[in-house]
């Protein structure tokens, strides 16, 4: 049989410094759309990769290099779905990528939320009731803590939060299920 | 979500304690549950007050950096201007002055970080001393005292923030209705003629901007235009 050899793009699709300047110019409707909500997303990304990295330095890192990063492959993002939910998985998969890079194994046994600057200034009584619901969080598995902060802060679905962690919707469930199981045991009941 | 017929047993009271299941489904887990001391205990073992972890992390939204990716124009972009601005003097096209309020400026950032304002945000903290008001008048030079003081609000606190290279203070109050306000003031400088009143909508938010006695100010809140522009005539008159 015979083909014609041509080239799998062709020139002006070919990703030249030219091209990627145009495109810094003009920005696709894409990339608008994240920049746009990027005011709103960062604070909640950042305080997400603080839940994770627990240092404040390194979350401001994070949540900065999902950005950047949500920018730079905007091609790949679906106008008109959700900003938050691209960027939070983005980030999710560099905190990944960062702790087997460094081989770094993070189990139980966190800095205590105080020494995280976790602890949110108020009322006396409200931040020691608060510092405890987030030590014991924080002393949950990098896993269980996920799945807590994303389906119980950010309130997304339990489907969302199995997209952003790649794992299966059950997985996120009986996480939620252990975590909350651990919680009760160290928090009791609380009302 | 998936039939509950197919989930794991504490999957499915945790899908039931966080009421995602659909009604029919939690009815039918409901009537399980009590008929069945197991489930009633395995119930209780998962059945943990969240609502402190979320108003915590909550708390935590101000305190969160501005992404500088957004701050700043990149490298190339400001190539790219300059290139455009060359092109259009070439043409002998009079390019007016630059303004100090380019679209995508402090104004956008100060209103999407006020959306993360809640009542609670402003009504737990109790005022430490002056709510910050002596601070940041040593920093923009000027007594503020007076804005802890406007007729219609409730003055929380007063912080330093910042864009870019300078200073940004902000005075955040709580409405009568209990609806977080914020005053946003930049010095510019006394040289800079006062402005009238500029109305907006940001990010859902209206917002008035004015210059006068050197600082350039910026009115935040959730009341309507109306609302708004009163109170900001509110803070000119105690500038």
């Amino acid at each position: 049989m015979c083909r014609l050899d041509r080239p799998s793009a062709w020139p002006w699709t070919y990703n030249t410094r030219g091209t990627q300047i145009i495109r810094r110019i003009f920005p696709s409707r894409a990339e608008q759309e994240i920049r746009s909500a990027v005011p709103e997303v960062h604070p909640r990304l950042w305080r997400y990769a603080l839940s994770l990295t627990t240092d404040r330095a390194e979350a401001e890192d994070l949540a900065q290099e999902a950005v950047l990063q949500g920018l730079a492959k905007a091609a790949q993002f679906t106008s008109g779905t959700h900003v938050d939910r691209w960027l939070f998985r983005i980030l999710h998969r560099l905190w990944l990528n960062r702790l087997r890079a460094a081989k770094v194994r993070r189990g139980a046994g966190f800095v205590p939320v105080e020494e995280a600057g976790l602890t949110a200034p108020g009322d006396p009584e409200q931040t020691f009731f608060g510092t405890e619901v987030l030590s014991a969080v924080m002393d949950l598995s990098d896993a269980q803590r996920s799945a807590v902060m994303l389906v119980y802060v950010e309130g997304f679905a339990y489907v969302e939060a199995a997209e952003m962690l790649d794992v299966p919707i059950g997985t996120i469930m009986s996480r939620l299920a252990t975590a909350r199981a651990r919680l009760k045991e160290r928090l009791g009941d609380r009302e | 979500m998936s039939n509950v017929d197919h989930m794991a047993p504490d999957a499915r009271l945790v899908a039931f304690l966080d009421g995602a299941l659909p009604e029919d489904q939690a009815r039918a887990v409901q009537a399980e549950i009590a008929e069945d001391p197991a489930l009633q205990a395995r119930l209780s073992a998962l059945d943990v007050d969240l609502s402190g972890l979320r108003s915590d992390m909550d708390a935590l939204l101000p305190d969160a950096p501005l992404p500088a990716v957004l701050a700043r124009g990149s490298a190339v972009q400001l190539a790219a201007a300059a290139v455009m601005a060359l092109a259009l003097l070439l043409g002998g096209v009079l390019i007016g002055a630059r303004t100090a309020d380019r679209p995508g400026d402090w104004r956008d950032f100060a209103a999407a970080y006020h959306l993360l304002y809640r009542t609670e945000t402003l009504a737990s903290d109790e005022i430490a001393g002056d709510g910050g008001v002596a601070r940041v008048s040593d920093l923009l030079g000027r007594d503020l005292s007076a804005l802890a003081r406007i007729d219609g609000l409730d003055f929380r606190r007063a912080q330093i923030l910042g864009w870019e290279d300078q200073a940004l203070v902000q005075f955040a109050y709580l409405d009568a209705q209990g609806r977080p306000v914020a005053v946003c003031l930049m010095a510019v400088g006394d040289a800079r003629p006062a402005t009238g009143f500029e109305h907006a909508e940001r990010h859902g938010l209206s917002t008035v901007t004015f210059a006068d006695a050197g600082l350039r100010v910026l009115v935040i809140g959730a009341e309507g235009m109306g609302g708004i522009e009163a109170l900001a005539e509110g803070v000119a008159a105690q500038l």
